[in-house]
């Protein structure tokens, strides 16, 4: 992605914050359902889905970014498939609010280092949306090979 | 002519000659009388040169035609071809196959036969010229001597091809040689006087001087029966081209028709010496897509069976049985088609033996068995690389040096087996070698170097323990990496893709007198006959050859085994584990459940798995699960239920291995205690 450039992003609420991602990783949306669950090393995997017969893993985006998990209602959340390489994840939200455009110089860098998955945040008016990185997020090449090293 | 559609035919085909040729030549070095074999390499090689040449591969087929002159001494001479000709031939077949994967890889060959060539020139030399003249059919467009007779005179070459069906080939010949001598000077031609009677080829050639090429081209043409002509202007290194590839060309339209037929229809029984069966090429690709479907009916099916078994229609219930029973004999065909025998992998071992011995300076024979065992393609491919590293380890680091050996009172030549046989509901493939076996204070002094065990544990450190660490990642048993056995894959790399199939790897071992290892593999992957079962209102699933038996708990008597639930019928005393903590990676021993499934895991060892209820048999298409998920806990793929639920499928040699470690941690946990309130006495 060149610095002249924009970015599409899609921008979904998790708690009071907003957080995007680029839409070209974004493979689709579907309603929250009950993942089944299988023990793993992460605390943030959930389990697994079945999407169209492929299992996905399916993680918690709160949990991974060391926020206050609330108790989801009934019926509430969503779940954004997320391509990441040749992999499908999906990940946990709770509303996905829209696709917005940014300028690459509404980007800045984020505040201190956040292992990976944080790659801006994005001024959009008064609204901070903390642009996340797809590959550092649950990448299976990031922390999966860094805990098995 | 387009020949970009047959490619993938040429490739797959070219790479099954180059394996048949490697295997025929190594055979020929053994045996060199073997009438039938060099047939066979003949045979391979011609139709080898008659595809790579009709596909527009010169550099191939002008090796594959040097190399057959190589193979023409064999029916010259006795005692067969010398270890510089071996070694020749198949430097040759390597280049011939990194052609074809350059070819598949980047759509040309991009080789430089040259220096193999002359090297292959100067083993057939010495070849008499009468020889060298009946090979190609009465005539010899030597080099030289055109040269000679054309005496500086641009060289024609005029090829004129006979129909297929030419009813008087000779007289044709005659008339094109004849068309051609009225109008220049023949200096050559194919057939020759001599040969002239009995021709009864498609392809006349001529090498004319003092002519005119459209002249040429027109007469030629007008002669009955000839089809088409090709004349072009030849300078005399052009011209040794030409004449590698005149007898290739001729053979160019067999193969082309051979390649046709296989497209559409059955091909006209093998030609292959051995087993003569009707078989026809399919593409893999479309295999598996015939099994993806396959794996949908199974879940429509189950689907449709859950709602028939709610509904009330008269004749629904039978017609859904008919269903079923049709429908399961179609997947076991499905399942019949994809199986091939492991004999495709086993046929790179014998030249990978050759290579690596000679290199290591060790003797070693191979002895192969049953390599027509079937398994399904997909394992097959995927045994190859574990299996290669088994046998270079054995070679490598298996068997002494043939003086060692003398001096221990083995055979000076080792024996490596490599045997597959079928078994219950899998198959198993023993690599076996009588070398030095393995040494545990070797194996252990490279584990405290790795960081695997400290000093104190190394002088504990015995022949199954041993095994152990090699197995650990991080392990290499080559104290330093050869380019033999490589380095970064070590058995645990090994163990990972087998059991990525599925299988399993067990290895054996006595000092001083061998290694054994077992892989033992499913017959086929993707479709499993499962038991569902209930735990902690989870559902799970065991397929069903692992299954022994279920039975209800109360029957039968549980007791504490050291801290342990032992499930105790009669003779059979099986630990008792609970299904809902063992598979969510707890280690609870509390099992107050009502029933239990007894599983038998590879190694033959049988647990009691305690459920809470038991759903029935189904057909479920497993799917392996993500890699982030389910690391630590004996799950080994997840299928989707009609009702759109998950199951997991239940790894019972995992589950197995988690109770060994288990139960290992709880001994040495009793030791530490043993051993501190030893210390406290002194």
């Amino acid at each position: 992605m060149s610095d002249s450039e924009s970015r599409q992003l899609v921008v979904f609420a998790l708690g009071r914050e907003e957080y995007a991602l680029p839409i070209s990783h974004v493979h689709e949306i579907i309603r929250y359902t009950e993942p089944r669950f299988v023990a793993s090393r992460e605390e943030w995997t959930r389990g697994v889905i079945s999407l169209r017969g492929k299992i996905i893993p399916v993680h918690d985006l709160a949990v991974r970014l060391g926020l206050e998990v609330t108790e989801r209602e009934e019926g509430a959340g969503k779940i954004v498939i997320v391509e990441s390489g040749t992999e499908m994840v999906g990940v946990i939200v709770d509303e996905v609010e829209e696709v917005v455009v940014l300028e690459n110089e509404q980007i800045e860098p984020a505040p201190g280092s956040n292992d990976g998955a944080v790659n801006g945040v994005g001024k959009l008016d008064d609204r901070l949306i903390v642009l996340l990185e797809p590959a550092g997020l649950f990448g299976s090449e990031s922390v999966a090979e860094l805990t098995e090293a | 002519m387009d020949t970009s559609e047959y490619l993938p035919m040429f490739l797959a085909e070219s790479r099954e000659h180059l394996q048949e040729l490697n295997l025929a030549v190594l055979k020929i070095e053994e045996n060199p009388e073997d009438k039938e074999k060099i047939d066979e390499i003949f045979r391979v090689a011609h139709s080898m040169k008659g595809m790579s040449a009709t596909m527009g591969f010169a550099a191939m087929a002008e090796l594959t035609h040097k190399m057959e002159d190589v193979f023409e001494l064999l029916r010259q001479r006795r005692g067969g071809l010398s270890r510089d000709a071996i070694d020749a031939v198949l430097a040759c077949l390597d280049m011939l196959e990194s052609g074809v994967q350059n070819i598949d890889e980047h759509g040309e060959e991009r080789l430089d036969p040259k220096e193999l060539i002359a090297r292959l020139d100067a083993l057939v030399h010495e070849r008499t010229p009468e020889q060298k003249a009946a090979k190609l059919g009465g005539v010899a467009p030597d080099n030289a001597e055109l040269v000679r007779l054309a005496a500086g005179r641009p060289v024609i070459h005029v090829l004129a091809r006979l129909a297929e069906d030419v009813s008087m080939p000779s007289v044709r010949a005659f008339m094109a040689i004849g068309a051609c001598s009225n109008l220049g000077d023949v200096l050559v031609a194919l057939p020759d006087e001599d040969a002239m009677e009995q021709f009864s080829g498609e392809i006349v050639e001529a090498w004319v001087v003092d002519a005119d090429p459209d002249a040429l081209r027109n007469a030629v043409a007008e002669v009955e029966e000839v089809t088409s002509v090709e004349v072009d202007e030849v300078d005399v290194e052009q011209l040794m081209i030409d004449v590698a590839d005149a007898p290739a060309e001729a053979e160019a339209e067999e193969a082309v028709a051979e390649v046709k037929a296989a497209e559409g229809e059955p091909k006209p029984a093998a030609k292959s010496g051995s087993g003569a069966a009707k078989t026809v090429r399919v593409d893999a690709e479309r295999l598996d897509q015939l099994m993806h479907y396959m794996a949908e009916v199974v879940v429509h099916r189950t689907q449709l069976e859950a709602l028939v078994s709610d509904a009330d229609h008269p004749g629904l219930a039978s017609a859904m049985q008919e269903l079923t029973r049709s429908s399961q004999s179609l997947q076991t065909m499905v399942m019949q088609v994809r199986m091939i025998p492991v004999e495709a992998v086993f046929m790179r071992f014998p030249r990978l033996v050759r290579d690596l011995s000679g290199k290591l300076g060790k003797e070693v024979n191979l002895v192969l068995q049953g390599q027509d065992t079937e398994l399904d393609r997909t394992v097959v491919d995927a045994l190859g690389d574990p299996l290669v590293h088994l046998i270079r380890n054995s070679v490598d680091h298996g068997f002494e040096p043939p003086e060692e050996r003398l001096r221990l009172g083995k055979p000076e030549t080792g024996t490596l087996e490599v045997r597959a046989r079928p078994t219950g509901g899998g198959i198993v493939i023993t690599v076996k070698d009588d070398g030095r076996g393995v040494d545990p204070q070797r194996v252990a002094a490279v584990g405290v170097k790795r960081g695997l065990i400290s000093a104190d544990e190394a002088a504990l450190v015995d022949v199954p323990r041993a095994i152990e660490l090699l197995f650990s990642a991080g392990f290499s048993t080559a104290e330093k990496a050869t380019d033999v056995s490589g380095r970064g894959v070590g058995m645990d790399a090994v163990r990972n893709r087998i059991r990525e199939l599925g299988g399993d790897v067990i290895m054996e071992s006595v000092t001083g007198q061998g290694t054994t290892t077992e892989i033992r593999l499913p017959l086929s992957l993707a479709i499993t006959s499962a038991l569902l079962v209930e735990a902690g209102e989870s559902t799970y699933a065991v397929a069903i050859d692992r299954i022994e038996r279920t039975v209800r708990v109360e029957d039968w008597t549980v007791r504490g085994v050291a801290g342990r639930p032992m499930l105790v019928m009669g003779e059979e005393v099986s630990p008792l584990i609970d299904a809902a903590s063992a598979l969510a990676g707890r280690d609870d021993h509390a099992a107050d459940k009502p029933y239990a499934v007894l599983v038998r895991s590879q190694a033959g060892r049988t647990i009691a798995l305690a459920v809470d209820g038991l759903l029935g048999q189904r057909e479920l298409v497993c799917r392996s699960l993500p890699p982030e998920v389910g690391e630590d806990v004996p799950v080994a793929a997840a299928a989707v239920l009609s009702s759109g639920e998950i199951a997991l499928v239940v790894d019972v040699d995992g589950l197995t291995r988690e109770h060994d470690r288990a139960v290992r941690d709880d001994a040495a946990a009793t030791n530490e205690e043993n051993h501190g309130l030893h210390r406290t006495a002194a």
